[in-house]
């Protein structure tokens, strides 16, 4: 069995590689002829150079930190009170099913549109941007948190009161393992809608961050550094859904 | 009385009370009228986008462009998903990067697609097709994926041909994912759609917000975005009834 | 880099203050970084002349659209420059107490369209039927275009493609046959021979008696603020004459900003008669009232009491 398991990752491995050198020689192919698009496709290299000039420069780092900051900021901001008020609807049959479907189809709504309402709120600075990640990050989190207290047997919550478990017994061995997984899988995907809210008002209304520095190169032409900017919002992206999903696996596991 | 309308009551008599708070604030002159309209104002905006900007033409061009995105992503990705799933390693191959580009801000490329095809129908189009195959192939793969192996076996115990088996075994049984998928696909699509028509200033909903905003136009600003609202809610209330409909669960 | 550079410059003498002058701070949201004349106040803040008449500036830098207004009329910030005049007058007819204190920009010199090299049009006369582009509906470029059109008496398709980097890559492509474009975009590649300049918003010299672009605040700001408002003023018209007295050192700090050749830049000035960039008077604002009509954002034109509540010279 073993043997056949492994191979089946190496097998996967390889296959990832290849799809990846493949797309990367087509890519430098396609922009070095300039046949495609002209200078609007760069090829692979041009790009990869623009990421190591960005890499290697201060002021980049300051664009960095005032999105990754945005993003703590929105995410917490938005989290928190979507647990809280998760917790506070799925506790409550009637409340939660009357707010249910405001909360659905806000929820869907591209939360870009309130920038105005935000401005109006906190102003144009890097508030701006984190109000938006915190109205963006809030529905997912909300929706998974409702959904969890909603999927706790109601039996488990009647056994505990049997034993007379004092309210952070009760915490701690009814709810909480209950609701870890669904939170932490709403948490993933807030952080996810956190990140596309911040940048895109970065995009529309900032003086610094890397939603900013994309328009930036977008207005000045230079369409290798615009990808490149691209590239690496991609890869923190990334990187921030892997660390989440890890929690997740986690919260899987243990309860 | 705990009548199945309680929580429908309770919920627009908030709004209700909401709307009045609001309306009493904006007349008072709290907030700046340019900033926050009454929802008077904006339901009057409403009626008054509907017969002279074409709210109904914006509504018709964003749900067509959705349609036209969700039509090729289903197209593209139901095939994708399934071939992923006869060709197992790649489907675990891929798998992590489908998750990635779930999660990732794919929204972000729209200066590029807007170089490409310009200010047109196909950029807002092709925004939505993207996201909505991401998340229809992933959900394809995985639906079919997680058909119970039994039901395989007995088909080909039956003998029966590729195509027999995904009509008769594969899609009844991977359906709930699989239209988990659909309906994901179709509300990711119809948002971003949306977004990008607001950022580019073109289309159909979306460019509606973002012109009555340029013209200072407040209540119409608000009141296309509460028709934005009641779209995407309507689409996801739709979608959902849709699913119930197929496997009443 | 300019804010670091401000912040070191404003705590040397915040430390020197034996003889400094109280800051008073004041917000400014400015669009279009990459234009030339949004270089005053960023300029002026170099050359310390801000700082002379007491004031610290913050700049917020928009994406140039009706988010620059917004900013003022929230309370964001205390100015809001390179706005639209007539997006302005939209604003103070629906109520918003905005107050214009200073001409931005007048006349369409700051425009261009160009084909390529290969083109077979020569100039804006061979236009009939072929595509000319602008960027939005009721923009500018929109209104510039069909006023120059009209002057040469030719019908061009016209067609909104958006910001200058999407209407250059799809006249490359050969999506459209005229592009737009402002100072200095695709000046460099114009200088190599890639492109070539049709037609100018500079040849409509009618419109260079109109201030297109206009400075606001808020009348809350110029009643409780007047030494600020004063002296905002009074360093803005000073950072314009700096920026033309010094001009090298000018084209050297645009250069850097707009990461254009300094070639380019001094080019690029060619483009803007200082007189065209001097904050007063308000010119021409009954032509603009009169547009703002035709286009439906004023449902009629002002009165003579609401020009003269709207307008503030600040002396």
């Amino acid at each position: 069995m073993a043997p056949a398991r492994v191979n089946a990752r190496a097998d996967a491995r390889l296959i990832r590689l290849l799809t990846l050198a493949g797309i990367l020689v087509l890519w430098e192919a396609l922009g070095q002829s300039r046949l495609v698009f002209g200078e609007a496709l760069p090829p692979a290299s041009a790009v990869a150079v623009a990421i190591a000039r960005e890499i290697i420069s201060l002021s980049f780092y300051r664009h960095l930190a005032m999105t990754l900051g945005e993003v703590a900021g929105g995410f917490v901001f938005g989290a928190l009170p979507g647990v809280a008020c998760g917790l506070a609807l799925g506790a409550r049959r009637v409340l939660g099913a009357a707010a249910d479907p405001y909360i659905a189809a806000l929820a869907t709504t591209p939360k870009i549109v309130f920038l105005p309402i935000v401005m109006l709120a906190v102003g144009i600075g890097p508030g701006s941007k984190v109000a938006l990640g915190a109205i963006s990050a809030f529905f997912p989190v909300v929706i998974a948190t409702v959904a969890g207290m909603r999927a706790i047997p109601a039996v488990f919550v009647r056994v505990g009161r049997a034993f007379n478990l004092r309210p952070g017994q009760m915490v701690r061995m009814v709810y909480l393992p209950a609701l870890a997984l669904p939170i932490v899988t709403g948490l993933r995907l807030g952080l996810g809608v956190a990140i596309i809210g911040v940048l895109l008002g970065e995009l529309k209304l900032a003086s610094a961050g890397l939603g900013f520095l994309a328009r930036d190169y977008y207005d000045q032409y230079n369409f290798a550094a615009l990808y490149a900017i691209v590239a690496i919002v991609f890869a923190l992206a990334a990187f921030a859904n892997t660390a989440m999903s890890r929690l997740v696996r986690r919260a899987e596991s243990r309860y | 009385m705990r009548s199945r309308f309680a929580p429908a009551l309770w919920g627009l008599a908030a709004l209700a009370a909401l709307a009045a708070a609001l309306e009493a604030v904006v007349r008072l002159g709290l907030v700046p009228k340019l900033v926050v309209a009454a929802p008077s104002d904006t339901a009057l905006a409403i009626w008054r986008l509907a017969a002279e900007e074409d709210l109904f033409r914006a509504l018709g061009a964003t749900l067509l462009t959705a349609l036209g995105a969700v039509a090729a992503a289903v197209a593209v990705g139901l095939p994708a998903g399934y071939w992923l799933y006869k060709h197992p390693r790649f489907g675990l191959a891929y798998r992590n990067w489908l998750g990635a580009l779930f999660a990732a801000p794919l929204v972000l490329v729209y200066p590029v697609v807007l170089v490409l095809f310009g200010r047109t129908y196909v950029s807002t189009g092709f925004m939505g097709f993207v996201v909505g195959l991401v998340a229809i192939v992933l959900y394809t793969r995985e639906g079919l994926a997680a058909v119970s192996p039994t039901l395989v076996r007995v088909g080909r115990a039956f003998n029966l041909t590729p195509r027999q088996e995904f009509w008769k075994i594969l899609l009844p049984a991977g359906t709930p994912m699989i239209f988990t998928g659909l309906r994901l696909g179709t509300i990711y699509a119809l948002v971003n759609i949306i977004g990008v028509e607001y950022l580019i200033n073109f289309g159909g909903l979306g460019f509606v917000v973002s012109e009555t905003y340029d013209k200072f136009d407040t209540p119409g600003m608000y009141g296309a975005i509460l028709f934005v609202i009641l779209v995407s809610g309507g689409m996801l209330w739709l979608l959902k009834r849709i699913q119930l409909w197929l496997r009443p669960a | 880099m300019t804010v670091l550079k401000t912040l070191l410059f404003a705590s040397v003498l915040f430390s020197a203050a034996a003889t400094a002058v109280a800051q008073d701070k004041i917000k400014v949201a400015i669009g279009q970084r990459q234009v030339w004349d949004s270089q005053v106040i960023p300029l002026g803040v170099e050359a310390g002349i801000f700082k002379k008449h007491g004031l610290e500036v913050d700049i917020t830098w928009t994406a140039g659209g009706a988010e620059t207004l917004q900013a003022v009329l929230t309370g964001s910030v205390d100015y809001a420059l390179t706005n639209g005049v007539e997006g302005v007058l939209a604003a103070y007819a629906k109520g918003a107490p905005v107050r214009i204190i200073g001409s931005e920009m007048r006349g369409a010199g700051d425009i261009y369209w160009y084909v390529k090299a290969d083109s077979p049009i020569k100039s804006l006369k061979d236009a009939d039927g072929k595509t000319m582009t602008f960027s939005r509906p009721g923009s500018s470029s929109h209104l510039t275009a069909q006023q120059i059109a009209d002057k040469f008496g030719v019908k061009p398709k016209f067609v909104s493609t958006g910001a200058m980097p999407a209407t250059r890559t799809q006249l490359v492509s050969g999506q459209i046959d005229i592009a737009w474009a402002a100072v200095p975009f695709a000046l460099d590649a114009i200088k190599k021979g890639e492109f070539r300049i049709i037609a100018r918003g500079g040849e409509l010299t009618e419109l260079n008696n109109v201030s297109i672009r206009v400075n606001v605040t808020t009348d809350k700001f110029l009643k409780e603020r007047v030494k600020a408002a004063q002296g905002f003023s009074r360093a803005y018209k000073e950072s314009l004459d700096w920026m033309y007295a010094n001009l090298d050192k000018a084209a050297a700090y645009w250069a850097d900003v707009s990461k254009i050749s300094a070639e380019i830049a001094k080019e690029g000035i060619g483009f803007y008669p200082k007189e065209r960039l001097e904050p007063w008077p308000i010119s021409g604002l009954d032509h603009s009232i009169a547009e703002a009509v035709k286009s439906k954002r004023l449902e009629k034109p002002l009165t003579p009491e609401q020009i003269k509540e709207l307008v503030v010279e600040i002396k």
